[in-house]
């Protein structure tokens, strides 16, 4: 078996001593050497598209996320009431925790509901017992 | 070594510019120092010149991403084990072709010389070449780079006993494939 190594060895080396590198070889690395860094810089470049591109989708579905419960959207109210609402002669008004009535032509309490006549536009205060008005200590205050 | 001693007298901004204006030069020494040796090795993995060169310079390549970072601490024994892993592929991928091709190698033996010994060494390269890919990388580079088993093993990625085993098959298989010549009987001999 020694000899057979040595037949082998000598035989690889013989074979080895007829092979000379070609000259363009150190051309072929350097120019692999280029191809892979090109291939990296590419791969790198990708890499950070690809991951600008998750951002952008991804932060507005994130943030969505932490938005809270909907929040209940208030339509902006009429400028101008419905009609027959607004009194434009008598309105409630609360005096120290008692209603009474005001006449918004003389700036005045009423007295008496009497006192506007029968033919009074309707308001909310004609719907109040006359009872509460006259029992307010300050409606007895005789009218001016 | 360079590197190292750089960076202690110069600085950082001042290696960079020296490394950036010499990384090439300094790989190109690195490729004069080691090419030859891994073409010769790369061919005797493959028995293909051109694809031998092609390793090589595939094997350079890898090796120099790893040297410029500073990796790599034995050149030589890193693109001995990057030029026996793209033999290792080039020969997977090409399997069929050189099953095809062994079938042949009795036709493909080219001049054969009229010197004895050339004629000898001509025959053994032949049995060589006809041997599983395994076993002729353990005997490569047992027998050609002179290697241990533990390096070798450590190249070829597997243990110390699968190295005895590879080159002890491979060896009794050289025997057989050599047995119609002289040279087996002789060797049987030279070994007794």
């Amino acid at each position: 078996m020694e000899r057979m190594e040595q037949l082998i060895r000598e035989s690889l080396q013989a074979r080895a001593q007829d092979v000379e590198p070609t000259p363009a070889l150190w051309l072929e690395v350097d120019r692999r050497v280029a191809r892979r860094r090109r291939f990296q810089v590419l791969s790198w470049s990708l890499a950070g598209a690809a991951a600008v591109v998750a951002a952008v989708l991804a932060v507005p579905a994130i943030v969505g996320l932490f938005d809270g419960p909907e929040q209940l959207e208030i339509p902006p109210l009429d400028r101008t009431p419905a009609a027959g609402v607004v009194s434009t002669h008598v309105v409630a008004i609360e005096d120290d925790g008692v209603a009474r009535l005001l006449d918004l032509r003389t700036g005045e309490a009423v007295r008496d509901l009497a006192e506007l006549g029968s033919s009074r536009p309707t308001s909310p205060s004609r719907r109040r017992p006359p009872s509460t008005a006259s029992s307010s200590p300050r409606s007895r205050r005789p009218a001016s | 070594m360079v590197t190292s001693s750089l960076r202690c007298e110069t600085g950082g901004d001042v290696l960079a510019m020296v490394r950036a204006g010499t990384d090439s030069g300094s790989f190109a020494a690195v490729f004069n120092a080691h090419h030859r040796q891994a073409v010769r090795l790369a061919y005797l993995l493959t028995s293909d010149a051109d694809q031998a060169e092609d390793i090589v310079a595939e094997a350079f390549a890898k090796v120099y991403v790893r040297w410029q970072r500073g990796d790599v601490r034995d050149v030589g024994a890193y693109l001995r084990r990057a030029v026996a892993n793209e033999a290792n592929s080039k020969l997977r991928r090409r399997y069929l072709e050189r099953r095809e091709a062994s079938k042949r190698s009795g036709d493909e033996r080219g001049v054969r010389t009229v010197d004895d010994a050339a004629a000898d060494r001509d025959e053994v390269w032949q049995a060589i070449q006809r041997l599983p890919d395994r076993q002729r990388k353990a005997v490569v580079l047992r027998y050609y780079e002179d290697l241990s088993e533990a390096e070798t093993a450590e190249i070829l990625g597997c243990s110390v006993g699968t190295v005895k085993s590879q080159v002890s098959r491979g060896l009794a298989r050289m025997q057989e494939l050599l047995a119609g010549s002289g040279l087996a009987a002789a060797s049987e001999g030279g070994g007794s």
